[in-house]
């Protein structure tokens, strides 16, 4: 009889552990992509989030993107204040409550990435 | 030889039949072969887990259950959760399905313990049954979702601030099953993981048969008296049943939708029970005698009507909305002549066992 409440409740755990797994691996976050630089702003800038296929965001624009899962990674195209293309690849991680926005045209310095509370 | 003939034809005259018209109506609906042979793998694929949950019960000697409609329901409660939150891919299908199984255990041991107190009268207890959980559920979706239970997700939220919209966008997890291991035969696309799933499925039918627990809702099935009198738990047995169909149903309905990609909150799972049952008769099942060929078999021949009947409508009487009501026409009525047949059917067996005693009785007293 014992043995069998054991299990039970061992299964029961086991699914509530499974199911907060699940939850936070296939939880859709929305991320803000903006191309919006304090002295120099590119005039086109792309950006491949996940792997997913190129987005091209013009000057001064905003993109909202979903993403799933904790860990993401962001490959952004744009040409420097010389003309010179550079692709820069990033990473960061995303949190239950809080707004992430990714700026495209500050991706050199440490401010390309914003965290606010939503 | 005559009688064993005679005999091959009253046990599938169902599956003939529906044949028949199937093969009268292709060339007049005009449908490639290709494209029905695609549209048939796709609705295989689609439907195989909902029409083989209705093997079970059958099984255990309580008829069609229309019930699996409180299975579809649970399913459906699951994909509401995971679309409020947010859950995509792969993840949002599993916890779709964890979300589901306590709701469809429950429900299954309600619908179980009801079905114990209308013993012979399962089938139209369940249809009723299937009714009355719609009214729970709704007024659980309709009023509970967004005023007692939280939701965040505005665009599956009413207007007015509480309720779920009459349709849901399932774009988080749309064909994810389908398409995460595609195989290509020739020109067809086959949906390879899903086609696994049901195989497993039938596997898993199969084994379960054959366990202890199967053998005792096959003794249940063929006399309850008897498998009382052998010690065997019927009503226990008899809910146990129940349930698996119920929590089959709720994975069926989860499966169904991410094909399908939309949501019909409040209609979506009162089609599908009936649909499937359609589908087992028309595969040549009965309320007595079900098995995995009757439900693929079932599944082909329906939807292949299903596919050409409004077409062959439209074809024969020139009017595309006529064609629709022939489809409905033929969904209900192919279940309607499934249950005449199949009474037809028992009576003729009836028949040649009375004829056979008779028979028996003179020999004997002749001797």
């Amino acid at each position: 009889m014992m043995k069998t409440i054991f299990i039970r409740i061992g299964v029961i755990l086991a699914m509530i552990i499974l199911g907060v797994f699940l939850f936070i691996s296939g939880k859709e976050h929305v991320i803000f992509i903006e191309n919006k630089g304090e002295k120099y702003t590119p005039k086109n800038a792309y950006y491949i989030l996940d792997g997913e296929k190129e987005v091209k965001i013009k000057a001064k624009k905003k993109k909202r993107e979903y993403a799933k899962g904790v860990n993401h990674t962001i490959e952004i195209r744009f040409k420097d204040t010389s003309g010179v293309e550079k692709k820069i690849v990033k990473e960061f991680k995303t949190k239950m409550g809080k707004r992430i926005t990714i700026n495209t045209a500050m991706i050199e310095s440490d401010l390309w990435l914003k965290i606010e509370e939503e | 030889m005559e009688n064993k003939g005679k005999k091959i034809l009253i046990n599938n005259i169902v599956p003939i039949v529906i044949l028949i018209m199937i093969v009268m109506a292709i060339p007049i609906s005009g449908l490639s072969r290709g494209y029905l042979v695609q549209e048939m793998v796709s609705r295989l694929s689609r439907n195989s887990f909902l029409v083989l949950s209705l093997i079970i019960p059958v099984v255990a000697g309580m008829g069609l259950n229309f019930g699996i409609v409180l299975g579809a329901m649970a399913g459906q409660l699951g994909l509401i959760f995971i679309t409020d939150w947010r859950i995509a891919g792969m993840e949002g299908i599993g916890l779709a399905i964890l979300i589901s199984l306590p709701i469809a255990i429950l429900l299954g041991i309600l619908g179980g313990y009801i079905l114990n107190k209308a013993k012979g009268r399962e089938m139209i207890t369940s249809i009723i049954m299937g009714f009355f959980i719609n009214g729970v559920y709704q007024l659980v979706v309709l009023y509970g979702m967004g005023n007692i239970i939280p939701m965040t997700n505005k665009k599956i939220i009413l207007s007015r601030g509480y309720g779920i919209r009459n349709a849901i966008d399932l774009k988080n997890i749309r064909q994810v099953l389908d398409k995460s291991i595609v195989l290509k035969v020739g020109q067809f696309t086959v949906p390879f993981l899903t086609i696994l799933i049901v195989g497993a499925l039938c596997l898993f039918i199969v084994w379960f048969r054959k366990t202890k627990l199967g053998q005792d809702m096959r003794a249940i099935g063929q006399d309850m008296e008897i498998a009382k009198s052998a010690g065997i738990a019927v009503e226990r047995t008899r809910i146990l049943s129940i349930v698996i169909s119920t929590v089959l149903a709720s994975i069926g309905q989860i499966i169904f939708l991410q094909n399908i990609g939309t949501m019909n909150t409040y209609n979506s799972h009162e089609q599908i029970g009936m649909f499937s049952i359609a589908a087992i008769l028309i595969g040549g099942a009965t309320a007595t005698k079900a098995s995995i060929p009757n439900a693929l078999g079932g599944i082909i021949l329906f939807h292949l009507m299903f596919v050409i009947s409004p077409r062959a409508g439209k074809e024969l009487v020139g009017s595309a909305q006529i064609g629709e009501f022939f489809r409905v026409f033929i969904s209900y009525g192919v279940i309607a002549l499934a249950l005449v047949l199949h009474q037809w059917r028992r009576e003729q067996e009836n028949k040649s066992e009375r004829k056979k005693i008779m028979d028996m009785q003179l020999s004997g007293g002749e001797k």
